[in-house]
């Protein structure tokens, strides 16, 4: 049956594809998540500084995001399968190294490099993976998919920190780059799709099955003004996320909070957030409105939260805007990634991702620090919201911009991007 | 007619009754104990009175073992602390003190004694073996307890800590004492460790679990779960085989299942692929 080469499955062998990206986005981000727990057990081992213990996570994130188009080339070459196995074993023996507990570079090198390379290989192709075998259903099931770095998150604070403490903290690394390794069994289970469908200009099929799956890194789609902007609304967008995770506990704390209480709201977050990224991808899923159009209410919506949330000065409403901010934080993770397919269309996907962590991660970088400084100048915890809001509300006019340029482009007749959700009739003719 | 020595015996002799007229005296209200833990706590009040002062009297304050507590000061000669439920960390000494115009500060001092309590430890400690273990206990109560680690073994029985390895340190401060073991063997130092505390009042303890981490302890959960990916490689792997015994699994080849006798030439696959184009 051709059914595979012109429509994604939409179901069935899909949603092994969804259980097993559940599990590699919460063997991955969820991993990332919880290293807070170990920073001072390793700055006590160490003996250094506060700052050099957090550079190892930094230099994670900077190597995740670097290494991202690679990995999104390396899965067109090879398969996504192949590149999500070795990442997990990338992760993995970054995490063996680190559990040796050798000199500090071998921190940088085990904990920096090769988990951030691992996480980067296993994360991107499997969010591909995702958004390639499903069209109907693709929102839900990048929500299901994506949900699983909060319930892994939440699980693994408690789990860690007894790991820490019945094996000290090499003991506890060990056992993780263990369960990492499960990794590359949920990549063995990625069973490649057949050639995507591809455009009139076709290239042949070649003699043994391979085709225009093998595409290469397409560089240029950076020429296509809607990405471009996209990306655009994604680095002010990135500033806009990192900053209120960083702040909101000194936030607390200056208002007298107690340590206790500050980190009840991170829990009431994270929840928050696994019900936003499920709640938005059913909602999504309904196609009331484009998934454009949806994403900007919700990022403009996460803005003016975020502008309002110094008026907070009690527990209670504390509790209540943080929650609304990690339900709405839910609802843009989760149509955020799957809207990119309707800019570039499905064979674009995987370069497009690429690019688009890799110069969004721009914003994650300068975000913090111009918060920090904003903060320092105005001895105010809040202006780091205002700081935020303003960032996420502004990417908002850019994908209102993005909005009007792919529905021009949908009104032109050769587009053979998936801005419709219409199943379009394809070169080869053959359909089920 | 006397004599100079004599005029000068007599002046020295008078000389003590004299100064003990000027000497500024104090009733103070004697020592209390305290028990907190009867129930029934009742308030205490610390007196002083000043009687017989000489010369102009400034102010009266209060001080804790040492430091002054604040808003005690008044300028009355017959001064009070109360304490209304007094707990353990209330104890100590304390002291009513008398400033003068022109005359050096006069006190007098009001022990309030308790029962030593426990108010910091850790449950247990894990360490690995090799490592330095650091127990500690902080107490409470007046006078400072003396105190003492010993080690649990069985049901209520305690040993003396064996210190033949020399790798025991015991450091006692006033409210404080801390054990620290160097190059924790896991053969014998694991156990409950136990710090006493006891003054002239009372005696309390309190245990601390010290737990030994051999190195190997965490190969065993890291050999469980790759035990479990390897059955899960292998059920894979063994599921994939059967649905296509012929195929190597390839990462290329096409997921659409053909249904047709085995066979071993790829190229007819295709063929018939491209046949239904």
């Amino acid at each position: 049956m051709e059914r595979y080469l012109s429509d994604p499955p939409d179901g069935g062998y899909g949603w092994v594809v969804v259980t097993s990206a559940f599990f590699i986005m919460g063997l991955t981000a969820a991993v990332f998540k919880n290293f807070g727990l170990f920073f001072l057990e390793i700055q006590s081992y160490y003996d250094v500084l506060n700052s050099t213990t957090s550079w190892m996570t930094s230099t994670t994130i900077a190597v995740f995001h670097l290494g991202a188009p690679l990995a999104s080339a390396l899965s067109m070459h090879l398969s996504q399968r192949t590149v999500i196995i070795v990442g997990g074993l990338l992760a993995t023996s970054g995490m063996i190294i680190a559990s040796l507990g050798l000199s500090l570079p071998w921190m940088y090198l085990s904990v920096g490099l090769l988990q951030g390379l691992g996480v980067s290989f296993s994360w991107i192709p499997a969010n591909s993976m995702v958004n390639h075998y499903f069209r109907r259903w693709r929102p839900i099931a990048y929500a299901i998919a994506s949900s699983g770095e909060c319930v892994f998150a939440m699980g693994f604070s408690p789990f860690f920190q007894w790991l820490i403490d019945s094996y000290s903290w090499q003991g506890a690394l060990l056992v993780i780059g263990g369960l990492q390794l499960n990794l590359c069994v949920c990549g063995a289970l990625m069973k490649p799709l057949p050639a995507a469908q591809t455009s009139i200009q076709d290239k042949p099929v070649l003699e043994d099955g391979r085709t225009s799956k093998k595409g290469t890194f397409q560089w240029s789609l950076l020429q296509r003004p809607e990405l471009l902007l996209y990306i655009v609304f994604a680095i002010l967008a990135a500033a806009g996320f990192f900053i209120p995770p960083l702040f909101l506990v000194p936030y607390a704390s200056g208002l007298g909070m107690e340590p206790y209480w500050a980190a009840s709201v991170l829990s009431v977050l994270a929840l928050a957030d696994l019900l936003g990224r499920l709640a938005c991808g059913w909602l999504a899923n309904l196609r009331l409105v484009r998934n454009l159009q949806l994403l900007t209410m919700m990022v403009t919506a996460l803005g003016v939260v975020l502008l309002l949330f110094p008026v907070a000065q009690s527990y209670w409403s504390i509790l209540v805007f943080a929650s609304l901010y990690g339900f709405l934080f839910g609802c843009v993770v989760a149509i955020h990634v799957t809207t990119i397919v309707d800019i570039v269309g499905l064979e674009g996907f995987d370069s497009a991702l690429g690019l688009f962590m890799l110069l969004r991660s721009s914003g994650g970088f300068v975000g913090p620090p111009a918060a920090g400084w904003l903060v320092d100048r105005t001895h105010d915890f809040g202006a780091s919201f205002y700081l935020s809001g303003l960032c996420l509300v502004l990417s908002g006019v850019f994908l209102v911009l993005v909005d009007r340029l792919v529905k021009k482009k949908l009104k032109l007749p050769h587009s053979n991007t998936e801005a419709t959700d219409q199943p379009t009739l394809k070169a080869d003719g053959a359909h089920v | 007619m006397p004599s100079y020595a004599g005029m000068l015996a007599l002046l020295l002799a008078t000389l003590p009754y004299v100064s003990s007229q000027n000497e500024p005296r104090i009733n103070a209200s004697d020592q209390e104990i305290l028990q907190p833990k009867s129930g029934q706590e009742l308030p205490i009040t610390l007196q002083c009175n000043l009687t017989n002062s000489h010369s102009t009297h400034r102010d009266t304050f209060w001080m804790k073992n040492g430091q002054e507590i604040a808003n005690t000061r008044t300028e009355r000669k017959h001064t009070e602390f109360k304490l209304s439920k007094p707990r353990t960390d209330d104890s100590g000494e304390y002291m009513c003190v008398y400033t003068f115009k022109s005359a050096p500060n006069a006190n007098a001092s009001i022990e309030v004694k308790a029962a030593p309590e426990i108010i910091g430890h850790k449950r247990s400690e894990n360490k690995k073996e090799g490592e330095n273990a650091t127990l500690y206990c902080k107490s409470v109560g007046y006078p400072h307890p003396m105190w003492m680690w010993r080690k649990k073994v069985g049901r209520g029985s305690y040993i003396d800590i064996d210190n033949s390895t020399g790798r025991f340190f015991i450091i006692n401060k006033d409210n404080f004492t801390e054990l620290s073991i160097i190059g924790l063997d896991i053969g014998t130092d694991p156990g409950e460790y136990v710090c006493n505390a006891s003054n002239i009042i009372g005696s309390k303890e309190s245990m601390t679990i010290l737990r030994v981490r051999s190195h190997l302890a965490p190969l065993w959960p890291f050999l469980g779960v790759l035990a479990e990916i390897i059955i899960l490689v292998v059920i894979i792997v063994v599921y994939e085989k059967r649905k296509r015994p012929d195929e190597v699994p390839d990462d290329d080849e096409p997921v659409a299942p053909v249904k047709t006798n085995s066979t071993n030439n790829h190229k007819d696959k295709n063929v018939r692929q491209r046949n239904t184009n």
